[in-house]
């Protein structure tokens, strides 16, 4: 998928610098004020290969963009900006007469078989449907049979009790086992798959997906996985990319991204994953907030804000905790999530009150501090925090300022003092080990070494 | 460090003991899907019990059944649903209930004061409802009033249901409520739209705990989150736990999330409870066809290499189903008995002895199979993939 593997071959699918924002439309009242429309970036900038024959896998949470970089892939959204190969052919760029064939060779399987079928069409129909658009088999006899030949591949024998049902005459399974019939039908090279279990019962989930690995066998199939459960990832896939707000932050061979990851949106991802085997012994994932919106996303790292090893400046004296804990003091005053009207200024001691409250982190527990412990999380002592004279009286000016309700003067302050990498240069994808990682961690410059603040626990002094 | 453990700090009190439920839904023609059937199982202080199953094997419908929340065509046919407490109007000023009310047949409180919820009238079930039984419906995130500020919303369930509390303390509590869940008080006054999906969630969770009640009802209560927010609500739930004493029944068809934790369960499927009992029993010594084929669909993170193997067949319809077993027509294991009834809860604990022997105890690992003396070997035949061929389970139901 890297494209660093010394294969002879090209590479089956090539994707550069792909990006793909969505309009939004504009309402009268932006047109009037003149406002710049800001598009949603859903995918910005990812680049990846896929090998004839893998089966590569595409991560993430809701609204990465994932289900947009499968649309882009089998020509169902145009590009914004960059480049898709197919076979050595930029899809972007195809006569009537390639475009023709690049269909047939790309087929696309989608999430929901009760939304994906047509109810008014049989299971001959909908099968031979793209047998009839791209002129393949035109003698009837034949067609049916190679439809009938298709849904005994698929599972659905014998075929003639499946030939003129409907749709609705047929279980979630039996459904998508049709559409993928319908996808494979033209004898595809490439297929993308879209969450296909994820509408399914559990118990019959695992028919489908081994299905699907049997198909790729018997047909030649390469297969793009789209799914937001790692655990299918894991099971389906050779290859992996995870996606973040429409960056691709990591992708190398599964095994080893799953059970090492370098990214620190990866680990915390991989983290979150119950398990049967593991139960309450699995570690937490450590990350703060939630993912915001890909119309405005943060600057430079998409993940910093919420990033358990974010880098701070050299100037920064202090530990890599307090930093983090200064700078989601600095975001919390960014969002206006804390301001004067958070702590009554009449109580004693309000601006550290206010400061200590800010310089808490939105955990889970096993990461917290242990002053943050013992008030569950909503104050954190200023003691407790590794950090040196100045960088405290900044933090204490900035408080003051916010209290007093200088909301700004509170901003540029912090601003001057909380310098990272992280929020300033966006991560271009490097080689680590055997994957690519978009990571300042893994930049050569000195900031690299201070990985060795992460996880280390604040100092009770 | 790792996931706190679930506590188990309860006292051993039961706190809701269900006794041979069984909800139908009455269908045109007279007949009627029956939802569950016969469910048994009990609940303790400050645990946490999940029903798991498939979509449609009934585990909502027998969770709402206990609280009087069924559709309209919903009724419950048979069964007792015994809650360790009782509606004021029985109550002495001791908060326990009356010796004339426990006397009184046509009162549904037995000797040990507790009550039976499936015959209290639709406005006694009120009294219970929320106040001690809360339930957090599927997807109550996105049913947050759009126009009411947050806050107001947990006021309104305060006042509703406990109506001698003044306005400012309710309010008091409600952002007392939001701070417990991990969410600034100050946000009580924002919109629903102005929180984050992770923060509605927490939100409705302060909502049904608004009224500090006994039992916290959970419907799926991560499905519809990303995996890290679902991994921080899975860490609230024990928190609030922990906490308030609270024991909280999960529904759930994720049977990883059931994993980490639930104390107990029951596995369900067609509307029967086909297993339960201590988790650690279920996982680890299995004792039912259906839930080893459950365990062999289910791919997990940290295994590299595995075979899934997935039940061949579609779940059973449940429109006046017949007596045998609701599982037989996909059970590789079904022997003749399985066609005539539905096998009785066996003692899963008593497996190699000779006299099979049905079993009243709830709190002891129970199975629904009547092949339960050969389960050793049923377990490792369920291993092998081609046991779960149609071939194989169209031979055994012929």
């Amino acid at each position: 998928m890297d494209g660093r593997d010394n294969r002879e071959s090209e590479p089956l699918v090539r994707v550069r610098n792909l990006r793909k924002l969505f309009d939004q439309s504009q309402g009268i009242v932006d047109t009037i004020l003149g406002r710049e429309p800001q598009p949603v970036r859903a995918v910005d900038g990812v680049s990846f290969d896929i090998e004839q024959g893998d089966v590569v896998g595409i991560a993430g949470e809701s609204g990465c963009g994932k289900t947009t970089i499968g649309k882009l892939l089998v020509g169902l959204h145009a590009p914004t900006e960059g480049e898709i190969t197919f076979d050595g052919t930029d899809i972007t760029e195809m006569s009537n007469e390639t475009e023709r064939e690049f269909r047939k060779r790309v087929q696309m399987i989608f999430q929901d078989p009760f939304e994906s079928l047509n109810p008014r069409m049989t299971v001959y129909d909908t099968v031979a449907e793209p047998l009839k658009i791209n002129g393949i088999e035109p003698e009837y006899e034949a067609r049916r049979e190679r439809v009938r030949t298709v849904l005994e591949d698929v599972g659905l024998a014998p075929a003639d009790v499946y030939l003129d049902a409907f749709p609705t005459e047929l279980s979630g399974g039996e459904r998508q086992r049709v559409a993928i019939a319908r996808a494979l039908v033209v004898d595809p090279d490439f297929v993308v798959c879209d969450e296909p279990v994820s509408m399914l019962d559990v118990s019959i989930r695992a028919g489908v997906l081994n299905l699907m690995q049997d198909l790729k066998e018997e047909y030649g199939l390469t297969y793009l996985f789209i799914s937001h459960d790692l655990s299918l990832i894991r099971y389906m896939c050779e290859r992996v990319g995870v996606m973040y707000l429409g960056n691709m932050v990591e992708q190398g061979p599964t095994d080893d991204v799953v059970n090492d990851p370098k990214h620190p949106y990866t680990e915390a991802l991989f983290d979150a994953v119950p398990d049967v085997e593991m139960r309450e012994q699995r570690r937490r994932a450590n990350a703060t907030g939630e993912v915001p919106s890909p119309r405005n996303p943060p600057d430079g790292c998409r993940y910093h804000p919420r990033c358990a090893n974010i880098i701070p400046d050299d100037d920064w004296a202090g530990s890599q905790d307090a930093f983090r804990r200064a700078y989601q003091f600095k975001l919390r005053i960014e969002r206006e999530e804390i301001g004067e009207e958070t702590i009554d200024p009449s109580e004693a001691d309000s601006e550290r009150e206010l400061l200590e409250a800010g310089l808490t982190l939105d955990v889970p527990e096993e990461y917290q501090n242990e002053t943050e412990r013992q008030t569950s999380g909503t104050r954190v002592s200023l003691d407790s925090l590794d950090m040196d004279r100045t960088a405290r009286s900044t933090l204490e000016d900035a408080a003051s300022a916010l209290q007093s309700g200088d909301r700004e003067r509170a901003l540029s302050l912090l601003d001057d003092e909380l310098q990272t990498v992280c929020a300033e240069e966006t991560p271009a994808p490097r080689p680590v080990e055997n994957r690519d990682v978009a990571c300042h961690l893994y930049d050569e410059s000195p900031a690299a070494g201070t990985t060795a603040g992460v996880g280390t626990a604040a100092t009770d002094d | 460090m790792s996931v706190s453990t679930p506590s188990h700090d309860g006292d051993g009190r039961t706190v809701l003991e269900i006794d041979d439920l069984a909800v139908r839904y009455a269908v045109e023609g007279g007949s009627a899907v029956h939802a569950v059937d016969g469910a048994t199982f009990s609940i303790e202080a400050g645990e946490t019990y999940g029903l798991v199953g498939e979509s449609g094997c009934g585990k909502t419908t027998l969770a709402k059944s206990l609280i009087h929340l069924l559709d309209n065509n919903g009724y419950i046919e048979r069964g007792e649903v015994w809650y360790d407490g009782t509606i004021p109007r029985w109550e002495g000023s001791d908060g326990e209930p009356t010796r004339e009310a426990i006397e009184d047949d046509d009162v549904p409180v037995r000797e040990d004061g507790m009550t039976n919820l499936a015959e209290l009238s639709s406005t006694q079930i009120r009294d219970i409802r929320w106040r001690d039984i809360a339930i957090i419906p599927q997807s109550a995130m996105n049913a947050l009033n759009p126009v009411y500020k947050v806050g107001d919303q947990i006021v309104e369930s305060i006042v509703r249901h406990e109506p001698e509390t003044p306005e400012a303390e309710a309010y008091q509590r409600a952002r007392d409520l939001l701070e417990r869940v991990g969410i600034e008080p100050d946000r009580a006054d924002d919109y629903a739209h102005q929180f984050s999906g992770g923060m509605k969630q927490r939100a409705v969770i302060a909502m049904a705990m608004s009224c500090n009640p006994d039992v916290l009802i959970a419907d799926e209560p991560t499905t519809a989150l990303d995996v890290i927010i679902q991994d921080r609500i899975l860490e609230e739930l024990e928190q609030i736990q922990e906490e308030f004493g609270v024991s909280i029944i999960v529904i759930s068809h994720d049977i990883s999330v059931m994993a980490e934790i639930c104390d107990r369960m029951a596995v369900m499927y067609g509307g029967k409870v086909m297993e339960s009992g201590p988790k650690e029993d279920i996982f680890d010594a299995t004792a039912n066809p259906y839930t080893l084929g459950l365990k062999n669909s289910f791919p997990t993170i940290t295994e590299a290499q595995q075979d899934l193997v997935s039940i061949p067949g579609t779940p059973p319809k449940l429109q006046d189903p017949d007596a045998g077993c609701r599982f037989r027509e996909r059970c590789p294991f079904a022997v003749e008995e399985c066609h005539t009834s539905h096998p009785p809860m066996y003692d899963a604990a008593a497996t190699g002895t000779a006299v099979l022997e049905a079993t009243d105890d709830e709190r002891a690992h129970r199975t629904a199979c009547y092949r339960i003396d050969e389960i050793e070997q049923i377990r490792a035949d369920a291993a092998e993939e081609h046991t779960w061929t149609d071939e194989t389970i169209e031979s055994q139901s012929r």
